[in-house]
């Protein structure tokens, strides 16, 4: 197979505030209101999704800022500086897992969806070997076109987002979002937590800064990028609740029910979900690409000698199977928390690690 | 050159897996269901079996805009059964094409069935939980049988079920509401919300009437009355919703009709005591006179006034009189006073929202005050008809 092959593999700053909600923005955004609204009063939820959204935003910045200390090393050889290689080796190999993980569910959970409202016949086992093999084919061509393909992708899926939200204006009652600040404090914790889960791949910013010609922008850049997921998330939350209000946290895909609910007045068009399905589409196989060539780029970096291709489709299979194993919806929840706490997990523990491996040792030796 | 003759016969074989078309199901082959009515069955098995008709566009009846379609534009099944899907699945052996309820417009439920304890809200599940149901379709209640409105045809529409779409849509008349979606009904179903749902029946062979409202208790999610003519015009005042319309009132013994151009209602909770709850509903109502039989002239300040005193009382009269039907007899809160209470006094609304319209039923015991403001906007195009008196 012959690839287009771009001047540099390089990517500027700006690419990666684009980066970072193309991979946020992902199955999440069809569901979190449902959890968000089942644990919070009214429109409360908001005050939830700004907290993670911060807290986000924090991870972000403090590991673009640790990874543009070390501009154009890759993670595995500035965490060996920090950590010694065997400890760097397995941290790597962890993200790597849970990269196939995340794109495994990604699969599972498009195929599910289509499944539920597109093709009532088709086998999902059908629909998610079909959306692999196009995520196969973006991921083995030339990763700056991974971050050419997000910058494409990004405005429509933004666009759209705000078109559907305009047509929902007439839908909306404000009394379904009153009163405010009724939930009590367990309820906000538990919001934030749920809404975290929809604040994935954060890992990926360990990965791609390596790529960023010149990284002294990133970390704003990167927080910035995060600020514009929990912006749409905000939105996006009061949208539904205005709309649906009590029904919120009864409906499986708030924002797909939302699509198909709104109507262009004048009766012109009616089904409008089929169009903002392919945008959502877009929104995860974005994810889907990127969860799938940051673990392919982790693993090169350990295996310098393989071929990206083999990596590649080694692993194929292994997602594949990876993503049939959940065999109902409610096993399938459980693994997008278990995908969503240990990206969480992952990012944290490793950021706070290296962070203060750096401020014992790399610090001296790298900031002049 | 072997390589190459590979790929020639190679490549086009992919063209095969490239159509998809698993779920195809042709144009052709789809059945469009515009209505579905929900009745009593005529014989009652040990469950409660529904009589459901459910009606298919027929293309070629409807015709494109350059050419009228010849014949009848739709076409009625129906079946009987315990289940909506169960019957649906009935009335597929009779279809020849597959039925799709994307295009569902609007969904009849008879008064029987409605008024019977408990089964509204099971009728409603598969409408709210079906994958391809929209939230968007209308539901309207009959008075009798529900598939009599689907063989209604009018004149102008082919399609019975679009019709009585329109109709619900249609704003003219102020003893009538917005059109109420499947979505609402959910809502309303889930935090056991007393509703109201457009209440429609056969006027003629060509025409149906949208005869007021169908009253539903919440909490048994059960039609307990209809509101027409005046109750249904005060609870729209006091609701403050779909309130333009015409009104003819009384101005000193003579008839004069006034067209609402715009209108408000305001809540205030003026006795917290939850046993004798007071609630002061302020209607503020901008009209137009548009027809009048006597001579005064609107011109002059005290004649305004009037003419202002005129409507407001009827409006008063009208609110009052939804009060005594929806309070004093079907005693459930359709007035939207549970929103209120939820928003503004929320404290005293987590401690009585249990027994809010049902068990102790604080909203029976409660008081509700109407206080009327009319402005007059425009006297008409010429505000004098004919003089009385002497002449200048």
């Amino acid at each position: 197979m012959s690839t287009f092959k771009y001047g540099d593999d390089k990517i500027e700053a700006r690419e990666i505030m684009i980066a970072i909600p193309s991979m946020a923005i992902a199955i999440g955004i069809l569901t979190f209101p449902r959890h968000l609204s089942d644990v919070t009063e009214f429109s409360d939820g908001w005050v939830s999704i700004i907290l993670s959204g911060v807290i986000a935003m924090l991870f972000a910045w403090a590991i673009a800022k640790l990874a543009s200390k070390y501009p154009n090393q890759s993670f595995l050889s500035y965490a060996s500086l920090l950590v010694s290689k065997p400890v760097a080796i397995v941290l790597t190999l962890l993200f790597s897992i849970q990269g196939i993980a995340l794109t495994a569910f990604e699969v599972r959970a498009i195929s599910d969806i289509s499944h539920q409202y597109l093709f009532d016949k088709t086998p999902f086992e059908v629909v998610g070997l079909c959306f692999l093999l196009v995520v196969v084919y973006a991921v083995s061509g030339s990763r700056a076109g991974v971050f050419r393909l997000n910058t494409l992708f990004f405005p429509i899926i933004f666009c759209t987002t705000v078109i559907l939200i305009f047509f929902a204006i007439g839908y909306m009652e404000v009394d379904n979002l009153l009163p405010v600040f009724k939930t009590d404090m367990s309820g906000y914790l538990e919001g934030t937590m749920q809404s975290a889960l929809s604040y994935t791949g954060i890992g990926i910013l360990f990965f791609y800064i390596s790529l960023v010609k010149n990284p002294k922008k990133t970390p704003r850049m990167a927080a910035f990028g995060m600020g514009l997921v929990v912006i749409t998330y905000v939105i996006i939350y009061l949208t539904c609740v205005a709309v649906y209000g009590p029904a919120t946290e009864a409906i499986r895909f708030p924002l797909v029910e939302l699509a198909k609910e709104i109507e262009v007045p004048g009766g012109f068009f009616e089904r409008l979900e089929s169009v903002f399905f392919v945008i959502w589409i877009m929104a995860i196989f974005t994810t889907t690409m990127m969860a799938f060539d940051v673990t392919v780029m982790a693993l090169n970096s350990i295996f310098p000698k393989t071929n990206k291709m083999k990596i590649i489709f080694l692993l194929s299979p292994l997602i594949y199977f990876v993503s049939t194993i959940p065999s109902n919806y409610l096993e399938l929840g459980i693994f997008a928390e278990l995908v969503s706490y240990s990206g969480w997990g992952l990012s944290g523990t490793v950021i706070i690690l290296l962070w203060i491996m750096h401020k014992i040792k790399g610090g001296r030796k790298n900031e002049k | 050159m072997r390589n190459k003759v590979l790929k020639m016969i190679g490549w086009p074989l992919f063209l095969f897996f490239l159509a998809g078309c698993w779920d195809a199901v042709e144009l052709e082959e789809r059945g469009f269901l515009s209505g579905i009515a929900v009745d009593l069955a005529e014989e009652q098995g040990e469950n409660t079996t529904f009589e459901l008709t459910q009606q298919f566009v027929v293309p070629a009846g409807l015709g494109s805009t350059t050419e009228a379609g010849g014949g009848k534009a739709f076409r009625n099944l129906s079946q009987t059964g315990e289940s909506i899907f169960e019957i649906n699945t009935k009335i597929a052996r009779q279809a020849n094409r597959m039925a799709g309820v994307e295009h569902l417009e609007v969904v009849i439920i008879s008064s029987d069935v409605a008024e019977k304890e408990g089964i509204f809200a099971d009728i409603m599940d598969v409408f709210i939980r079906e994958q391809n149901m929209r939230r968007g379709t209308f539901l309207v209640v009959s008075e009798g049988k529900a598939k009599e409105l689907l063989n209604v045809e009018p004149e102008q529409v082919k399609i019975p079920a679009l019709y009585i779409s329109e109709l619900t849509e249609s704003k003219q008349v102020t003893s009538t509401t917005e059109p109420t979606r499947i979505g609402n009904i959910h809502e309303s179903l889930l935090s056991k919300r007393s509703f109201i749902i457009p209440d429609l029946s056969v006027f003629s062979d060509n025409s149906i009437d949208y005869e007021g409202l169908g009253v539903f208790r919440g909490e048994t999610s059960q039609m307990v009355g209809t509101l027409t003519g005046n109750e249904a015009k005060g609870l729209n005042y006091i609701v403050g919703q779909n309130q333009e319309g015409s009104v003819p009132a009384k101005v000193e013994d003579k008839l004069a009709t006034f067209d609402i151009a715009n209108g408000d209602s305001t809540f205030k909770l003026t006795n917290r005591d939850k046993d004798n709850l007071t609630f002061q509903v302020t209607i503020d109502i901008g009209a137009i006179i548009v027809e009048y039989f006597g001579s005064l002239d609107p011109y002059k300040k005290e004649n305004m006034e009037k003419f202002q005193k005129g409507l407001e009382e009827e409006i008063k009269r009208q609110a009052e009189a939804a009060i005594k039907q929806v309070k004093d007899d079907y005693q459930v809160d359709v007035f939207t006073f549970d929103d209120f209470l939820r928003t503004d006094h929320y404290e005293l609304w987590e401690e009585i929202k249990e027994d809010w319209d049902a068990g102790e039923n604080y909203f029976a015991k409660s008081d509700i005050e109407i206080d009327v403001n009319v402005t007059i906007i425009e006297p008409g195009n010429s505000f004098q008809v004919e003089n009385e008196g002497e002449t200048e």
